[in-house]
């Protein structure tokens, strides 16, 4: 199982594919959050939209880095294709950690800010609930869901932006709701856990429904 | 070792894709006792940045062999089937015949239990035709089921020990064959000539002495006729055993 991850992790590396959606990121977080001096939590909000779209893109880009034929010999080899998908999403999310350090450190650095550990805390997991819905949508907009790139491409933007702008469709709205108030970290910690893990089993469903698609395709 | 036959679009790739497990019956049952399958598409076409060695040890790992085996492996298979450009060419680089020799290293990096290939000598260079002959005949005597597809007839003669014809989707023969008997003819080379274009020729060999030529016995006369009018030399010719 790790040898795949290594070989997928390997070959995303080397395609440089990771290389638009991180420049994105790091565009989003310098016209956003640059000389942002409100509340620390205000700005991890506003990374949370920059890191929604980015793992979105990320995800894309991975599932579908890995060309067709190639993937049927991957999946042969390891004989299950949840296995293979979730060795893919478990890329996305590495590539996605360094991005949330990045993500919890710029807005310190740009701005003046009051840093407790709570903050950085609640600002680390709100970014992984973020990236764990990009990486959901990601999915379901690949090529082994939808196989236009167009198509897939205006699915994912309009998916993004019901996230964002209705409320409960996701977690996410609720996040960067709780993130802009002005709570502490401590009175933000349940229910952001209760979010996080509801956007863990958004993943896990959009892994089980990509999946079943997928194989019914092929 | 089990050879597919039939049209285009007559359901030769859909079985073996149900032989791995890469498409679903919509009736019936597939059982499938084999634990080590390994498969060679049709086409593959890498976009792969990673040159061809690192993507086989990285397969090899996957396979579950060691680090040092897998680089090990790697590289007489990539010896054996003539890799031109070199082991470091990357991937997306490859010609289709070098990339379907890199795609039939990594389904023998481990020895299969069941091997299916899809079209395995398109695109191949008559040199390795024989070489990848030779390592389907070692994937069976060592125990694994062999099946491909093959629109040649001569192929699957000196090839299968099973024929299956396919017809829409539904096999309308079956027949246990016995590989034709090979030819082998050495030659000392005249004027120019393309062997490798020549018909029913299964492989050429080159070496310092001259070029020796393997085609199904009973075939061999036209190729000596060729041979003799283009100003070569016939050293030999001996009947081989299909190895």
């Amino acid at each position: 199982m790790s040898a795949l991850y290594r070989y997928l992790l390997a070959s995303v590396l080397l395609s440089q594919r990771y290389l638009p959606p991180t420049l994105i990121f790091l565009a989003a977080l310098a016209v956003g959050v640059t000389s942002d001096n409100g509340p620390l939590q205000a700005s991890y909000a506003f990374c949370v939209l920059a890191m929604l779209i980015c793992s979105t893109w990320l995800a894309v880009s991975i599932v579908n880095h890995e060309d067709p034929t190639q993937r049927k010999i991957t999946l042969v080899m390891m004989g299950d294709s949840l296995r293979v998908l979730a060795i893919t999403v478990a890329v996305v999310l590495t590539w996605s950690i360094p991005l949330i350090a990045v993500g919890l450190i710029y807005p310190i650095v740009t701005g003046e800010h009051v840093i407790t550990a709570g903050n950085l805390t609640v600002g680390a997991v709100a970014q992984l609930a973020a990236a764990m819905i990009g990486t959901a949508i990601g999915l379901l907009c690949s090529r082994l869901v939808i196989p236009r790139i167009g198509i897939a491409t205006l699915t994912a933007a309009a998916a993004i932006l019901v996230v964002l702008l209705i409320r409960w469709v996701s977690p996410i709205r609720p996040i960067m709701t709780l993130l802009s108030n002005d709570h502490t970290a401590t009175e933000d910690a349940v229910p952001l856990t209760l979010l996080t893990v509801l956007c863990a089993a958004i993943l896990a469903a959009a892994l089980l429904a990509t999946r079943g698609i997928a194989d019914r395709k092929e | 070792m089990l050879a597919l036959v039939g049209a285009n679009g007559s359901g030769k790739s859909t079985v073996l894709k149900l032989m791995v497990g890469l498409s679903r019956p919509t009736t019936g049952t597939v059982r499938r006792t084999a634990q080590i399958v390994s498969y060679v598409p049709d086409v593959f076409a890498s976009h792969d940045r990673l040159s061809a060695s690192a993507y086989l040890r990285h397969m090899g790992r996957i396979r579950g062999l060691s680090a040092r085996a897998a680089r090990q492996r790697s590289g007489e298979l990539l010896d054996r089937l003539a890799l031109t450009g070199g082991a470091d060419t990357p991937m997306r680089k490859l010609s289709k015949g070098n990339a379907q020799k890199v795609a039939l290293a990594q389904a023998l990096l481990e020895p299969p239990q069941l091997l299916v290939l899809d079209e395995p000598w398109s695109g191949l260079d008559t040199t390795a035709h024989g070489t990848l002959r030779a390592l389907l005949t070692e994937t069976a005597r060592e125990g694994g089921a062999v099946a491909f597809t093959e629109h040649s007839d001569q192929v699957v003669k000196s090839t299968a020990t099973r024929v299956c014809e396919i017809h829409q989707g539904k096999l309308i023969q079956r027949t246990t064959t016995t590989p034709h008997q090979l030819t082998e003819i050495e030659l000392i080379p005249g004027a120019d000539l393309d062997w490798s274009h020549q018909p029913d020729v299964l492989e050429v060999r080159h070496h310092d002495a001259g070029v020796t030529l393997v085609l199904p016995t009973g075939s061999h006369d036209a190729a000596l006729l060729t041979a003799l009018n283009h100003g070569w030399s016939v050293v030999s010719v001996r009947q081989v055993k299909p190895e």
